[in-house]
């Protein structure tokens, strides 16, 4: 036997060391009528044998032994045990302070002296046996929660992080103060390609603080995946949280959205700053500009803000976690270091964005321990970039439409004034394609279409902004805020949707036709892709029609360019 | 104790004072502070003068006393916070909804 754990306790049987046998004959006496049994041992070597051998529920042990006394056989058994607690009570006549020191610094449990009543060590041994018994039930309990912990912790990481997407350019890094994070790291796609991730960081951390990941998770998906845009995603992630959490439980998150154009849409509810590099330099920061989702019963106005990332720029989303490491002195990690970290041309020729913050945080920190959750995401600007593109355009022949069966159904939605700033018609389309038709990789196609389509009716025919003013990059940005000012205000103005699916043998065809209340534009050019460099359109705007041409059967502008009808075709894979 | 509360001679004011780290560990005797005080119209004063540090759990027991305020008719003023915990408040835009006075 070479480990103390093999054998489980005996517990009725007290093992007794003692040299002397008159002494021996004595404590069996006592220990058998307390209806227990005794095992024997007459030096140190021997007590620690018969313990591995017999494993009793208590030990008498005598100071003064031969060949090993009774304070190191203690340390051995002590630490043979480990986490096993074996009650050990010395029983001698040996007198003085430092005897009795010693021998419950070697890892006794109590200490009698001879001569005493009977009762006395009685009392001691009924006492010390009730103890070992609550220890061993919450040793057993203990074990039951972690293993609780454990399958809840893979549960956990498998149905919420393991689905997430574009990790082969994203770097994330996660690392839980407890076994579990009160972080959640999200990423998903938006059926047109575009990327929405999300960081949020609950109150506090440990099994209690992951309770409403499961349904941020669903949501944030679910929308995600319908094509809502991040403004209503997080409204409804506050919705089902506020409802969810209990006061004093909430969630602080950023949110980034990474369209296929490159733009990026950057929201911040108390999380520190989300910033972009620019070669190594920081050129943004989007601070926090709403309180933690879960408090309030609705969002308030959101801003995001937008900014328009080339390929080689990095996004960074961090957690408190990381500014407020702290090292053995107590001083916390901080942004000044952490810009150290990410701009040292040292550092940045070695290492990634993510690597560099946590060489140094390593560092800084050393072994001192660590008291909050903390999380990086680094979000390269090329994440969204080809990789992911647009199914190709169905060889199905329009009018193979042979057969006789009739399957044909309509859908239209007339949104007028303030209801065009809040409902999203795409969104309520897609859905409805897809609750009837089924699930399929064409509603991507169909999800671009109808989005560049309203987008250009809203924009130009209803709130009249000129796609010229995209040309330029701050022309970019202005085109934006000037976009989202307009929706504030607006009060006129109509644009309506229709949609037309009818099932074909072997796909379907989507009709697709919305009208807005401008006054249309010359369609023309657009349309005519041989003189698209002759007009001078320019890399940031025009693309839209161009997009949709290429997708489209056939695209259809009447009524001065107010109305645009379009047909996509899809076969069934 | 961590936190100390005096509750005014007229009763209508409880000022609450936390100790350097507010933080999960002050969660006990933090509620302790307010959980008994049953006076319609209560003013809960919370001085923060002497905390350095405060974490995302001590925003959450803000919310727990707003909430117990609130089911007074009562109101929640944090007072005095240094610069470290006045940016912890502002990132979670808590000025939105509670008074913080410097």
């Amino acid at each position: 036997m070479t480990t103390a754990e093999k054998l489980p306790s005996n517990p009725n049987l007290v093992l007794i060391a003692d040299d002397m046998t008159l002494n021996q004959r004595l404590l069996e006496k006592m220990v058998t009528n307390m209806g227990l049994v005794a095992e024997f041992a007459s030096n140190g070597f021997e007590a620690v044998e018969k313990y591995l051998a017999h494993r009793p529920s208590l030990i008498l042990m005598d100071i003064n032994m031969p060949e090993m006394g009774g304070v190191e056989a203690t340390r051995q058994i002590k630490h043979l045990a480990a986490d096993d607690f074996i009650p050990i009570i010395f029983v001698s006549g040996a007198e003085g302070q430092d005897i009795i020191r010693n021998a419950i610094d070697a890892g006794g449990d109590d200490f009698i002296q001879r001569p005493f009543p009977f009762e006395l060590l009685e009392g001691k041994i009924v006492a010390l046996r009730r103890i070992a018994e609550l220890y061993q039930q919450v040793a057993e309990l203990n074990q039951i929660r972690q293993d609780e912990v454990e399958v809840a912790e893979q549960l956990f990481s498998g149905a919420i992080e393991s689905s997430n997407v574009g990790l082969d350019t994203i770097r994330m890094h996660k690392q839980p103060a407890t076994t579990f994070s009160g972080d959640v790291q999200l990423t998903a796609y938006r059926p047109n390609g575009d990327l929405n991730i999300l960081l949020g960081d609950f109150t506090g951390h440990g099994l209690t603080s992951t309770l409403g990941a499961l349904p941020l998770a669903e949501t944030f998906r679910a929308m995600t995946a319908k094509g809502y845009a991040a403004e209503e995603v997080i409204a409804q992630i506050n919705a089902k949280l506020f409802r969810l959490l209990p006061t004093g439980l909430f969630l602080a998150v950023a949110v980034v959205t990474l369209e296929v154009d490159g733009t990026a849409r950057i929201w911040n509810g108390g999380l520190p700053d989300v910033m972009v590099f620019s070669h190594g330099e920081l050129v943004k920061r989007v601070s926090s500009s709403h309180p933690p989702l879960g408090i309030l019963p609705q969002v308030n106005e959101l801003s995001f803000e937008i900014s328009n990332i080339q390929p080689e720029d990095h996004i960074l989303m961090i957690s408190d976690g990381v500014l407020e490491a702290e090292n053995a002195e107590g001083d916390m990690f901080g942004e000044a270091r952490m810009f150290a970290a990410i701009t040292d041309p040292q550092y940045r020729n070695k290492y990634s964005l993510v690597d560099s913050v946590l060489t140094s945080l390593q560092h800084f920190v050393r072994e001192f321990p660590q008291r909050d959750d903390i999380s990086l995401i680094d979000i390269p600007g090329n994440s969204v970039q080809s990789e992911h593109s647009f199914t190709a355009t169905s060889q199905l022949d329009i009018n193979d439409n042979d057969s006789d069966e009739l399957d044909i159904w309509d859908w239209g939605l007339e949104l007028q004034g303030r209801s065009l700033a809040r409902i999203d018609p795409v969104a309520q389309a897609l859905s409805r394609l897809q609750e009837s038709e089924g699930e399929g990789d064409h509603w991507h196609t169909v999800f671009s279409i109808l989005t560049e389509l309203y987008v250009n009716a809203l924009d130009h025919g209803v709130l009249k902004l000129e796609s010229s003013l995209k040309d330029s990059p701050e022309g970019f940005a202005r085109y934006f805020s000037e976009r989202e000012q307009r929706l504030e205000t607006l009060s006129w103005g109509s644009v309506s949707l229709h949609v037309q699916h009818a099932r074909l043998a072997a796909g379907g065809r989507v009709f697709i036709r919305i009208e807005d209340s401008g006054e249309g534009f010359d369609f023309q050019p657009w349309l005519n892709q041989e003189n698209t460099y002759n007009i001078g359109i320019g890399a940031l705007s025009g693309r839209g029609i161009e997009l949709v041409s290429g997708l489209c059967e056939s695209v259809e502008y009447s009524n001065h360019g107010a109305t645009v009808e379009v047909v996509y075709v899809y076969s069934n894979a | 104790m961590s936190v100390t509360a005096i509750t005014s001679d007229d009763k209508k004011t409880v000022d609450i004072h936390v100790a350097e780290q507010f933080d999960y560990s002050a969660h006990q005797s933090f509620r302790e502070a307010y959980r008994f005080v049953d006076q319609p119209g209560t003013l809960f004063r919370v001085n923060l003068s002497k905390a350095t540090y405060m974490d995302s759990s001590a925003l959450g027991m803000i919310l727990l006393l707003k909430e117990h305020a609130d089911s007074l008719s009562g109101k929640v003023v944090l007072f005095q916070p240094n610069s470290a915990v006045n940016k912890i408040l502002s990132i979670a835009k808590f000025d939105q909804f509670v008074s913080i006075e410097a």
